[in-house]
């Protein structure tokens, strides 16, 4: 029996099966790189204050889906998502000088209709991720942060 | 091996700085700089491929938002790192609060279907074996190694953000998983009659 391979060449060696066996997604630099065109510079950022996939949140979902709830100054959002095949739904109330909604994912933005109570609903839309931007009375938008439908 | 962090540092807080100026190429050399790290690291959590991709997405869309206001931006690998870290963590939590199951098909230690007899390529069959000794590891050294893989290498403050490990305790680790490797090869070696 042979004294085995040095540390580097099991490194080396093992370096090789991962590549070979788990690349890096050919799509996911494209990705990352676009993410950069989404930035909104300039627009308010939404802190996320509860979010029922934390458990420490103190907030519950369903099994199914996420409760989330973000702020910033005097506007609230709060939603809920729901993981279906491709996408996800989401329904919700704004509060605040709200004028609408949008639901924006990496593809694309969906505007939302307001009701008369700040409910908000959206159903089917495609995608993995999303955040809103809330557009103001004033016409300036506050943007959340970005969020994985689990 | 990990890269020195000082002069590293330097440079990619000035790509920060650049990227939250509006420069494309910076924003993309940190892509080129971080993308592997980040998908080894949600891989080393067992995500699914396409759960994976869409965690180091996330990461990288917050940080758009973040770019301006970072605190350390020469520690932007890190925060990536660590954002990567808790979008696993929750999306594992959500999977299994649903029952999901996961694909474990990479990293669960199945041996892969073994190679024809008549290939001679004892390369192969080698590394066949090593792949179902590294699965045999600890989830612990499989992530590490899996993370001082990467290239390009990274910077041991990022290793550590990216498993929420201790500096000090990374080169002991990795010693202890390697040894742990070479050993299950030697056993694997042994069971099959001792020439791989």
């Amino acid at each position: 029996m042979s004294a085995g391979p040095t540390e580097a060449e099991l490194l080396a060696r093992l370096e090789r099966e991962v590549v070979a066996r788990d690349p890096v997604p050919e799509t996911l630099h494209a990705a990352a790189r676009d993410a950069f065109g989404l930035g909104r510079l300039g627009d308010e950022l939404a802190e996320l204050v509860a979010d029922s996939a934390l458990e420490s949140s103190g907030v519950r979902g369903g099994d199914d889906s996420r409760l989330l709830s973000f702020r910033v100054d005097d506007l609230e959002a709060e939603v809920e998502v729901s993981a279906r095949a491709g996408g996800f739904d989401l329904t919700g109330v704004v509060s605040g000088p709200v004028r609408g909604v949008t639901v924006e994912t990496p593809d694309g933005s969906h505007e939302v209709p307001v009701d008369e109570l700040g409910r908000i609903r959206a159903v089917g839309v495609v995608g993995r991720m999303l955040r809103l931007a809330l557009r103001r009375e004033s016409g300036r938008i506050a943007t959340t942060r970005w969020v994985l439908v689990g | 091996m990990p890269s020195d962090h000082d002069a590293l540092g330097d440079d990619v807080a000035l790509l920060v700085k650049r990227a939250a100026g509006g420069d494309q190429s910076a924003w993309d050399a940190l892509v080129d700089r971080y993308t592997n790290l980040l998908w080894s690291v949600a891989r080393g959590y067992r995500l699914e491929r396409a759960d994976a991709a869409d965690v180091v997405q996330v990461a990288w869309l917050r940080l758009v938002e973040h770019l301006a206001t970072l605190r350390d931006p020469e520690r932007v690998g890190s925060w990536l790192a660590t954002t990567v870290r808790r979008e696993c963590l929750q999306l594992l939590a959500t999977r299994k609060r649903r029952g999901t199951a996961l694909d474990d098909d990479v990293l669960d230690g199945v041996p892969d279907p073994a190679p024809p007899v008549d290939t001679g390529l004892l390369t192969e069959e080698r590394d066949g074996e090593l792949w179902a000794a590294f699965g045999r590891l600890s989830d612990r050294c499989q992530k590490l190694l899996r993370v001082l893989m990467v290239d390009p290498p990274p910077a041991y403050v990022d290793v550590s953000a990216s498993l929420d490990m201790p500096i000090g305790s990374i080169g002991p680790t990795r010693a202890r998983c390697l040894e742990r490797l070479r050993g299950l090869l030697a056993e694997a070696a042994t069971d099959t009659g001792g020439n791989a």
